[in-house]
């Protein structure tokens, strides 16, 4: 198995080359202030009509409070991938630890406006609240609701709760598969039709709308617009549930421009390879003058695949429930395709438990890779037979074709935990997470979930990662 | 019948009694839909919202520390509290539906039922009046 060296590292700092300037970071927060203040104004406009308004109003909130740990001091784990740190060997604190608040006003039995308050620590390294619902929502008929405003993306079984760690069994959402989109929130309107037949429940959702989601980098992935449908069915002790989520998006640094804005050849075994950028006026180991799109007919066409500008970032999912209320078995799989240099990938995970009275102990599997794409530079035969010369003298050895490869990871995950509701509203929870990073491709890599700090690629180690938490949920 | 398998009788109907109350499900008394046990359970674990002639529904439940809210979740629903309050929990903070009301005593379920044209509860049957219509019992 090879190591990555910094080379092949390359690829992948260029997908998560996220950024974002602070200027861009106040855009953010005036947008959320501006979204406060309507609905502020709303439930004040509200207000005026109703002779009891506080009978109309109504909060709740949930939170959980968890320490969590590696087993590696160089190797830190990060409950999404905008962290710009974790937990290593030592307990820390805030890596799932969450606090909602929620109000409701209703303005009349059909419409309500909703806003709730997400406080978790973020991509700027604090625990500043963010507006994560604020909507209001009518109900045309007991079948019809349609709402607007800010809600989350669906795109997930339990996107709509992965915050509320209370509602699910686990103590976060499987990295495997929720970090392969880390988009929450949504900014747009819906229409959901809930109906039953017979002994099915059934419900259709259709969604539209867009996002700007920051990185720690200063960076952004700018969501131009995401429209998807979910459906689910229930029956029984069974519920079925079938999500898409059809999305443009851009890479953006701090000022607005699209990353990255070269790409890396490689030229070499090991990874060795050489960053060409359009913007070169002679492009590397060329004649004086000649660019690079000049001397490689596809480089442009390259060069597309490697921008993020405008690339789709489709997700499908299926997920399969069983509850019959002491057994539960929970199984979703999803594929994203992006078509380009950020991989499309495919996701799976299983959570079995089973319920003695408040206690319940799970365990579950998930798997995740990504699905590679290679393109071949068409290189001029004089151009190869120079450069490969420069390939032998640095001491590597010449490959047939130079080619780029989008990022390739493979991961699996084997969990076990146990759920105590030892009060009411609360629930303790202690979770192993047992994280194999795989190499994949060739490439050695670090998987879903983790800063390595030093050393080797994870997956280079051999040996898993395990990751211990022990959390408190409430709600109330 | 001996008069130790009839001692032995009664006294499992003692038992039996001092396990839980008989309970009332309810509804207001103008309610006509067809409203069976399967659509109860659904509406109170929030996986229904509607009644079967298409009315929304507003549940109402006991305080999570009453005997009869632990009776009827688990003699009925088939759940524990927790459970039920997990399973409402998704749908509260996804602002798809508002928690069932909750309150503490027949009178004031009796109450909001007998005023409330689309509210469903569950009393000890014993505290059931002539303004509401019952289901059934259990």
């Amino acid at each position: 198995m090879k190591h990555i060296n910094e080379a092949k590292k390359r690829p992948i700092d260029m997908a998560y080359g996220n950024t974002i300037g602070y200027q861009k970071v106040r855009e953010v927060r005036h947008r959320l202030s501006v979204c406060f203040m309507a609905c502020a104004s709303l439930c004040w406009a509200g207000t005026s009509h109703a002779d009891s308004w506080l009978d109309n109003f109504s909060y709740s909130g949930f939170g959980t409070l968890s320490a969590v740990k590696t087993n590696n001091q160089d190797i830190e784990f990060i409950q999404n991938n905008r962290l710009p740190d974790g937990a290593a060997k030592n307990w820390r604190f805030d890596n799932d630890s969450v606090f909602g608040l929620q109000s409701q006003y209703a303005f009349s039995g059909r419409t309500k406006a909703v806003v709730q308050l997400l406080s978790r620590r973020n991509h700027r390294n604090n625990y500043e609240p963010q507006l994560d619902w604020a909507y209001v929502s009518h109900k045309l008929n007991p079948n019809y609701t349609v709402r607007a405003g800010r809600f989350i993306s669906p795109v997930f079984f339990a996107s709509d709760y992965r915050n509320v760690n209370y509602s699910n069994a686990w103590v976060r959402p499987p990295i495997d598969m929720y970090s392969q989109a880390t988009i929450n929130n949504i900014d747009g309107a819906d229409i959901v039709y809930r109906n039953f037949y017979e002994d099915f429940t059934y419900q259709l959702q259709f969604y539209a709308g867009q996002y700007t989601l920051p990185f720690p980098n200063g960076g952004d992935i700018k969501f131009h617009h995401m429209a998807g449908i979910t459906g689910s069915v229930e029956y029984e002790s069974w519920t079925l549930r079938l999500g898409y989520m059809d999305a443009k998006h851009s890479n953006r640094d701090g000022n607005g421009t699209v990353q990255p804005t070269g790409v890396r050849m490689i030229v070499g075994q090991d990874g060795v390879g050489l960053t060409l950028s359009p913007a070169d006026a002679t492009c590397a180991f060329a004649q004086p003058g000649t660019t690079c799109a000049q001397l490689i007919p596809n480089f442009n066409s390259i060069m597309d695949f490697v921008r993020r500008d405008k690339k789709p970032f489709d997700l499908a999912n299926l997920a399969v429930v069983y509850d019959n209320g002491l057994l539960f078995n929970q199984f979703e799989i999803m594929h994203r395709q992006t078509d380009s240099i950020l991989s499309n990938g495919m996701a799976a995970y299983n959570i079995m438990g089973y319920r003695f009275g408040k206690i319940m102990p799970y365990v579950s599997y998930s798997y995740s890779k990504t699905l590679n794409e290679t393109r071949y530079f068409d290189v001029p035969a004089w151009y190869k037979t120079g450069l490969d010369e420069a390939v032998i003298d640095a001491g590597f050895k010449t490959i047939d074709r130079y080619y780029i490869t989008n990022i390739s990871n493979r991961q699996n995950t084997l969990s076990a935990g146990v759920r105590y509701d030892f009060y009411k509203g609360m629930a303790l929870k202690i979770q192993i997470d047992k994280v194999r990073p795989l190499e994949h491709m060739g490439m050695d890599n670090d998987g879903n979930g983790f800063i390595r700090r030093d050393g080797l690629p994870i997956s280079a180690l051999g040996r898993s990662i395990f990751v211990s938490t022990v959390s408190i949920d409430f709600i109330f | 019948m001996t008069l130790v398998s009839k001692t032995f009788a009664l006294s499992l109907l003692i038992l039996s009694a001092s396990v839980h109350a008989e309970i009332a499900v309810i509804v207001h008394a103008e309610n006509t839909a067809s409203i069976n046990e399967d659509d109860v359970k659904k509406i109170f674990m929030g996986k229904l919202a509607q009644f079967p002639d298409g009315k929304p529904t507003s549940p109402v439940t006991f305080n999570i520390d009453s005997s009869i809210r632990e009776n009827f979740d688990t003699g009925f629903l088939s759940r524990q509290t927790h459970q039920i309050e997990a399973m409402w929990s998704k749908l509260v903070f996804t602002g798809k539906s508002s928690a069932p009301k909750v309150v503490d005593s027949s009178a004031a379920a009796l109450e909001y039922v007998s005023s409330n044209p689309n509210a469903i509860a569950y009393i000890d049957a014993k505290d059931v009046t002539p303004n509401v219509k019952v289901l059934f019992k259990f």
